[in-house]
């Protein structure tokens, strides 16, 4: 199918948006919607794409979603969670937005705001690591850029509030191409939570793209949980670039949608760091990918990749993780590290922990296990007087607590802890999650 | 327990790759180029029966309607498919009797390459004087098999495939392309067009086979390909231990070698397969040199059978090749035991596929790649565990070691698990030879190329070991002489 077949005919060259923006978006867009309709959706020979399936996505029909009926207000927990801006259904809702209280040196505002009041923002920035024949759904993203959010700290700026984006989805067969725009100016310090989420079950696609730049010196804290509607379908692409010396910690949950991937394309700078974790909790006949790719191009980076998951009913994992050392970058430290926890018989999990290595003095490794809970963990606890449930659940809580306890932010790792046991409530009956900094176990 | 080590000064080897001559020798050939006539023209050669001629007719034009592969990295000139002679046989008036018979000048050409056809008389009381049986394929046809009597007294067939249609043709069209059909990807399906010869093992219901089993291979004809097949066939609670070993003339065009090879294990069976690869690398410019494209694979069959490769890849222009095990019987266990070298231009991508299909099977991958100078190299393997392979197990160690800033080194490991109690554990490293290490070898009077050749068969040396004894001393020299020119 063309895109105009599979995404509506209203596919236009403007996309959706009733601004036009700057005459530079409008080639962008055309140059993007002609990549995407030269390659199409990604198909499972493509390589990148060998264990995702999206003949089913490019089977439907699709229309472009509404952004007209967006709720009223947000759920408590969601709302009481400081500065924070929401898009629905990709586009920012400002009634559903906290932006009072920012703290100087961080702006957070809509894209098509930004675009039609201050395109010289961002026009240095928008569009340029979301490029590539490899990336057909970014493309896609970018023959429908409108709205999202950008979010841009001045050099220096260390900002103490946690800044949250939400993105809300709904609308069965609603199709929209949520963007995001990070820039940190050197040496500053920030950390920014994206939450996705749905207004209600339904089978839309969300395809949204971040473009991410991190200046020299700068550390940005970017954590992600995806919580979209268990018939949902998110694919999303985050493009990070990191100057000399920048830092990125990222953190991705994936607990939604039927279907889900998150890849990361990172480029790094000379004695840059990239730490990248990730957990997946899968039941159902969820299929959650993994995609994280680190080019060190220059020297004395360092990269780390720690994705976990647990996979229960049918639910499908799938991990590939790819490291590329380029010719000059000596001294690399890049390492990758990925399990998986089979809690069912149809359970199926695939993983590509991939190295690419062009340069002699660097350290680089990977391992990667899969199997099902240890009989002897099992033995130990239940020998102690746990029952069976209650150690299975304390054993999974475990499992994932280790990459959890990565992440920097203090508040962020509780809130995460509460979804994950959250999710193991629902399927052990017993919410066993570990609290690593609660005072008991210290 | 302490074992000491003498280490073969590299000088001895005056010659970066000795087994570059090139015999003169009459030989037969077929006309160039691949067409349905070839193909009847080598089958009438071998006197085939009918079924063998049309399962080539199939292949070829299964071949036909197939494009070349083009996902794996080694970059390689396009062959031309049409301008290569697929038959070439050194001319014997008739086939021989026996060794005297044979042109003594093929026989001194396998002297020169350090491998005996004439069967030498085992001395009692030396140890490990065993004895190896071998197969030697030159160009085309298999020239000489020693030990046969021996052999047979065990019930041991072991002759060239061409031999084995004629005499043993229910167990040869009963296992044919059953673990490799023809169907099954580009260069295996020219294979089973065009294959010209190869050796044939049959170990018989529980007997341990006495000796050593050995095929030699040597591309001797210029413009030739090889293709030849094997095909071991380990019968119940069998045992046999298989080595492979080739060289070819240094030529300035590429030459291309599509092996296949098939391993059947039955239950309580066990195959050891052990290649050392040192076809022509081309030169440092990366002129000349084999491109080595082998499907070998193995299906354990019965319960508890088990299947190892080994595997020393030294030369080859591009070596592009996974020994496989398909892990069918309940119990069953697969091996791959890997040392990959490249140096100056070469390039290699190989690696391993472990299917676990039965029940509590077992794996273990372990591969050491070395490269060097502008070489780049790929390990790429799958495990794939199917739903019923319960208790399956894996472990997989991959290292890489990088001699300098202009090579490459890759791994490309696919895990697949659809079974939740399989535990599948897979281990990478990359790293360099440290200026410490160097430095104390150095300090203790080693030159550089000693050092490296020290350090690198220590690297290794957890392959090497799984080597027959034949073997290894060869392999451990030949890391040594491959690496070459490396340092310094």
């Amino acid at each position: 199918m063309t895109a105009n077949e599979i995404f509506g005919a209203t596919f236009s060259p403007r996309g959706s948006s009733t601004v036009d923006g700057p005459p530079w978006l409008a080639n962008l867009r055309q140059c993007a919607r002609e990549q995407f309709e030269a390659t199409g959706l990604p198909r499972r020979k493509v390589e990148n794409w060998r264990y995702t399936d999206l003949t089913d996505l490019g089977a439907q029909a699709w229309e472009p979603a509404q952004a007209t009926s967006a709720p009223s207000e947000l759920s408590a927990e969601i709302a009481g969670t400081g500065p924070r801006l929401t898009l629905f259904n990709g586009r920012f809702v400002p009634q559903l937005s906290n932006l009072d209280g920012l703290s100087d040196g961080a702006r957070l505002m809509g894209l098509a705001d930004c675009l039609a009041a201050e395109p010289t923002l961002i026009d240095r920035h928008l569009g340029k690591l979301a490029v590539g024949e490899a990336m057909p759904l970014a493309a896609l993203n970018t023959a429908w850029i409108d709205d999202g959010a950008v979010l841009i700290i001045a050099p220096g700026a260390k900002i103490d509030q946690r800044l949250h984006i939400v993105s809300l989805g709904d609308g069965d067969r609603a199709a929209f191409h949520p963007r995001l725009l990070v820039v940190a100016g050197d040496g500053c310090s920030v950390t920014l939570v994206e939450h996705h989420l749905p207004v209600q079950d339904h089978a839309y696609f969300s395809n949204s793209v971040a473009e991410i730049f991190v200046g020299s010196g700068a550390r940005l804290e970017h954590i992600k949980i995806q919580e979209e509607a268990m018939s949902a379908t998110h694919l999303a692409a985050a493009h990070i670039r990191l100057d000399d010396e920048g830092s990125y910690e990222g953190f991705i949950l994936q607990k939604g949608a039927r279907l889900a991937r998150h890849e990361i394309a990172a480029e790094l700078g000379a004695a840059a760091d990239c730490r990248v974790a990730a957990a997946y909790l899968g039941n159902g006949d969820q299929h959650l990918d993994t995609t994280i790719r680190i080019e060190h191009v220059r020297p004395g980076a360092t990269s780390r990749q720690h994705v976990r998951g647990v996979l229960t009913d049918q639910a499908r994992g799938v991990f590939q993780g790819k490291t590329t050392v380029h010719k000059g970058a000596q001294q690399t430290d890049g390492q990758q590290m990925s399990r998986a926890l089979l809690l069912s018989p149809e359970a199926r999990f695939s993983a590509k922990p991939e190295l690419e290595i062009y340069a002699d003095d660097v350290k680089c490794g990977h391992g990667a296990t899969t199997g099902a809970l240890s009989e002897d963990a099992m033995f130990y606890l239940e020998a102690r007087g746990i029952d069976r449930e209650t150690a299975r659940a304390l054993l999974i809580g475990a499992f994932v607590e280790e990459v959890i306890a990565e992440i920097s932010d203090a508040p962020s790792r509780t809130a995460l802890r509460a979804l994950v046991g959250k999710w193991l409530f629902d399927l052990t009956g017993h919410d066993w999650s570990i609290d690593l900094d609660d005072g008991d176990l210290a | 327990m302490a074992k000491t080590e003498t280490l073969d000064p590299l000088d001895q080897a005056t010659d970066q790759y000795k087994y570059g001559f090139v015999t003169d020798i009459d030989v037969e050939l077929a006309p160039k180029g691949l067409n349905e006539d070839i193909i009847k023209f080598i089958s009438a050669k071998k006197n085939e029966p009918e079924w063998l001629l049309e399962w080539r007719m199939k292949a070829y034009r299964h071949w036909l309607t197939m494009d070349e592969p083009n996902w794996q990295k080694p970059a390689y000139d396009a062959i031309n498919y049409q301008d290569s002679y697929y038959y070439a046989a050194p001319k014997m008036a008739e086939k021989p009797k026996s060794l005297d018979e044979v042109d003594p000048i093929l026989l001194e050409t396998y002297e020169k390459l350090g491998i005996p056809l004439r069967e030498q008389e085992v001395l009692a009381g030396v140890e490990g004087a065993v004895g190896v049986a071998v197969d030697a394929v030159f160009d085309s046809v298999s020239v000489a098999t020693t030990f046969k009597a021996t052999l047979e007294k065990q019930g041991v067939i072991f002759c060239p495939i061409s031999e084995a249609v004629a005499e043993h043709p229910e167990l040869v069209r009963k296992y044919l392309g059953s673990v490799v059909p023809y169907t099954d990807n580009f260069f295996a399906t020219l294979n089973s067009a065009v294959f010209t010869d190869g050796s044939f093992v049959y170990i018989p219901k529980g007997v341990r086979c006495p000796m050593e089993l050995s095929t030699y291979f040597r591309i001797n004809q210029e413009n030739t390909g090889q293709f030849e097949r094997t095909l071991i066939i380990a019968d119940e609670g069998s045992y046999v231990s298989y080595l492979e070993g080739c060289t070819a003339p240094q030529r300035d065009e590429h030459q291309l070698h599509a092996a296949v090879v098939e391993l059947v294990c039955l239950g309580d069976a066990e195959v050891k397969y052990s290649t050392v690869q040192n076809w022509y690398p081309g030169d440092a410019e990366g002129k000349g040199g084999i491109y080595n494209f082998v499907t070998k694979r193995g299906a354990c069959r019965g319960d508890y059978s088990k299947i190892s490769w080994t595997q020393v890849e030294t030369g080859s222009a591009v070596t592009w090749k996974y020994p496989s095990c398909i892990l069918q019987g309940d119990h069953s266990v697969g091996e791959f035991y890997s040392v990959a070298i490249t140096n100056n231009l070469q390039q290699a991508d190989t690696g391993t596929k472990m299917i676990h299909l039965g029940r509590n099977t077992k794996s273990r991958i372990i591969s050491k790649g070395i490269s060097a100078g502008r070489a780049d190299q790929t390990y790429r393997g799958l495990v794939r565990v199917g739903p019923k392979a319960s208790g399956a197990r894996n472990y997989t160690q991959c290292d890489s070691l990088l001699i300098g800033d202009e090579c490459g080194a890759h791994t490309i490991p696919y895990i697949e698990t659809a079974n939740d109690t399989a535990l599948v554990e897979h281990e990478a490293t990359t790293s360099k030879i440290s200026e410490d290490q160097l430095f104390y070898c150095r300090q203790r009077g080693l030159s550089d190329e000693e050092a490296v050749a020290l350090i690198v068969n220590g690297f290794c040396r957890e392959v090497m070991q799984e080597l027959p004894m034949e073997f290894a001393v060869e392999a451990q020299k030949l890391v040594g002489i491959s690496l070459e020119g490396s340092v310094g």
